[in-house]
């Protein structure tokens, strides 16, 4: 009897881990006919669907497999599984099946620096952050400047009720991370910074959601922050954030999206969303390492100059005079008349 | 005044998932089949009510699907403890972790969806405005609004005491609880009490994972319930499986959870220490009340009252 129940609990148990390990080393994105094409592994420190910076990534890879021939095998983790990023980058790195192996995502830049440093022979890219090794490429983000100018853009907003019904003119305005962390932060001190540019006397309610997954948690806190009288939350807490743009259509009030552009999402209360080009950096590392030119312990910058940040307007939302306005600024950050502060 | 409001509504709209997820685990707690798969059956039956609204355009048809689910996911668990002999709790275990990779599975497999299923269009289980009402002070803005959903679990919870105290099969539910030998000698069936405990617990936790996922935002991903399922469960041993406890321990991790939102508003306290409010209000009172047992139980050799199932009767 004791045996048996044993034996069955191992079972559920066994059972469990082969439908939980098969999971997360799932679908190959790509495939191509050349005779001996590069092989790439993307374990990310994530899951696809946030309609946001790992979807971003994402096409990258897919772009990177229709265009340029080469094999992708993207591989998903939960948001907070450290272990399983771990676990995954070996498992891609011991095969020595791939030539280059691209992750990304900052939290996951201390798993990467110990595995690279045991896979010397292997080449990793990183976006989001910068190298870690020897063997590593890292790709920055300069999001401090891209938060930068969506945060003038939401003082704009909350300056000016008479061109953005929704907003009240209360001067007040917030943002919605998603966990209090380096990177959040630095997109938090861009927003205040850009809102400060255009009237310092506007206030930023920050908040956290402590939460990268949850829409529900997302929807409370940005309802929240509403009620409270912000007139604009900008969302950064990757799936966690369509909450927060919905919050902003069901309150009546705005809301702006990030790393991807989520005007489309819902489109009369998004009038702008802050991009970072992961997609586009990470297809051109992957060019540059298939033409032989990319450099390993280096880092690229994305910024506003190169437009690896920027802004995307809801042409329908923000007339062309606010758009000047904000062009402006941009302006005077790539000439370097404003220089962004950063959190990191 | 309308502060105060502001945060009752969060408090109460943070309580929703909690309370009626705890309710059907006072259930199975109170028969000693301890349901430590609430967040697994939260997982599940938020997926079950997402797929079926997003499919029917019917979020009521969705909620329905998301207690089906619950039912079902609870039936695997009573089918593992009860008929294949296998150890509640760590049967549990699995099925809260087989929940997270049977979702995933389903959302890129089945729904060709990466991980977050967020499909355009889906009508949500509608907010309830309360005309007049809502012109109260306090109550009117901590009522008006709220998700339909809330009310169904008001109507839940009175039900739920009342079948637990004032019915018959709720004293066979104590009654397995409290002694199996001596219920069984009473010529009642131990084991079907149970699985019908648990068959309500899941039935309950279904509510639960709809409210998470088709009543302010059509998403799902799974990591959805960020631990509710747990926190729900803490209730239930918090309230020791009482009706009235159950209630006061979930009313309280709704407003610890408010107070964690609302306050970092103020700017004062620290966000990190704000966030961490639920999860110390969830260990500081399981110490006081269990010091508080300690100090009652020191004189007394009875053998009858409320034990958490977790811990072995000696």
């Amino acid at each position: 009897m004791r045996y048996k129940k044993i034996a069955v609990t191992t079972a559920l148990l066994v059972s469990s881990l082969i439908v939980l390990s098969a999971c997360s080393s799932s679908a190959p994105s790509g495939t191509s006919t050349s005779a001996s094409p590069l092989s790439i592994s993307a374990p990310l420190s994530g899951q696809l669907g946030d309609k946001s910076f790992m979807d971003s990534a994402n096409d990258g890879l897919t772009r990177a497999a229709k265009e340029l021939g080469v094999k992708v095998k993207v591989v998903q983790a939960g948001a907070d599984d450290a272990p399983a990023w771990e676990r995954n980058l070996t498992e891609a790195s011991s095969s020595g099946n791939y030539g280059l192996i691209v992750t990304g995502g900052t939290v996951v830049a201390s798993t990467l620096k110990k595995v690279a440093k045991q896979f010397p022979n292997q080449k990793y890219l990183i976006f989001d952050s910068p190298s870690v090794g020897k063997n590593v490429t890292g790709i920055s983000y300069a999001q401090n400047e891209g938060a930068f100018l969506v945060g003038a853009l939401s003082a704009l907003i909350t300056d000016n009720p008479a061109t953005f019904p929704r907003a009240t003119g209360s001067k007040k305005i917030g943002v919605a991370g998603g966990m209090d962390i380096p990177v959040i932060r630095d997109f938090i001190v861009g927003f205040e910074q850009g809102a400060k540019a255009v009237d310092p006397n506007v206030t930023v309610d920050v908040r956290f959601i402590n939460d990268f997954a949850s829409a529900q948690k997302g929807y409370d806190v940005a309802t929240a922050q509403f009620k409270d009288g912000a007139d604009v939350v900008y969302q950064v807490a990757g799936a966690a954030g369509l909450g927060v743009l919905q919050a902003a259509e069901d309150s009546g009030r705005y809301a702006i999206g990030t790393d991807s552009d989520q005007n489309g999402i819902h489109p009369d209360s998004t009038p702008a969303s802050a991009i970072k080009s992961v997609g586009n950096t990470v297809y051109n590392g992957i060019k540059s390492f298939q033409a032989g030119t990319l450099k390993f312990g280096t880092t690229i910058p994305g910024d506003i100059a190169n437009s690896g940040v920027g802004i995307a307007f809801n042409d329908k939302l923000v007339p062309k005079d606010i758009q000047d306005k904000v062009d402006a600024l941009r302006k005077q950050v790539v000439d370097g008349t404003i220089k962004v502060k950063s959190a990191l | 005044m309308s502060a105060l409001g502001d945060f009752l509504s969060l408090a109460l709209s943070s309580m929703i998932p909690i309370l009626v997820t705890a309710i059907g685990g006072m259930f199975a707690e109170r028969a000693r089949a301890t349901n430590i798969a609430l967040d697994g059956t939260m997982l599940i039956s938020a997926l079950g009510a997402i797929i079926v609204g997003a499919a029917t355009g019917n979020p009521w048809l969705g909620l329905l699907a998301g207690v089906i689910s619950g039912i079902a996911y609870a039936a695997i668990l009573a089918f593992a403890a009860f008929v294949l002999r296998c150890d509640l709790l760590i049967a549990g275990i699995a099925a809260n972790l087989l929940a997270t990779g049977v979702t995933l599975l389903v959302v890129q497999n089945v729904l060709k969806s990466t991980g977050t299923y967020a499909p355009a269009n889906v009508p949500l289980i509608p907010r309830v405005s309360l005309g007049f009402i809502g012109k109260i002070p306090v109550i009117g803005p901590a009522l008006s609004d709220q998700s339909a959903l809330f009310y169904v679990v008001v109507v839940v919870t009175i039900l739920g005491a009342l079948v637990l105290n004032r019915t018959r099969f709720g004293v066979h539910v104590k009654a397995v609880g409290e002694s199996e030998e001596a219920a069984e000698a009473a010529g009642l069936k131990p084991i079907l009490t149970r699985t019908v405990t648990l068959l309500i617990s899941g039935a309950a936790a279904g509510i639960g994972g709809t409210y998470l996922s088709l009543s302010s935002v059509a998403s799902f991903n799974s990591d959805l319930t960020g631990g509710l399922g747990f926190i729900a469960f803490a209730a239930v041993i918090f309230g020791r499986a009482t009706p009235l406890g159950t209630i006061l321990a979930s009313v309280l991790f709704g407003i610890a959870t408010a107070a964690s939102i609302q306050l970092q508003g103020s700017g004062v306290i620290d966000p990190q220490l704000l966030h961490s409010l639920p999860y110390v209000a969830t260990v500081l009172a399981l110490a006081v009340q269990s010091i508080r047992r300690h100090r009652l139980n020191r004189f007394d050799v009875t053998d009858t009252s409320f034990l958490p199932a977790i811990i072995p009767r000696g």
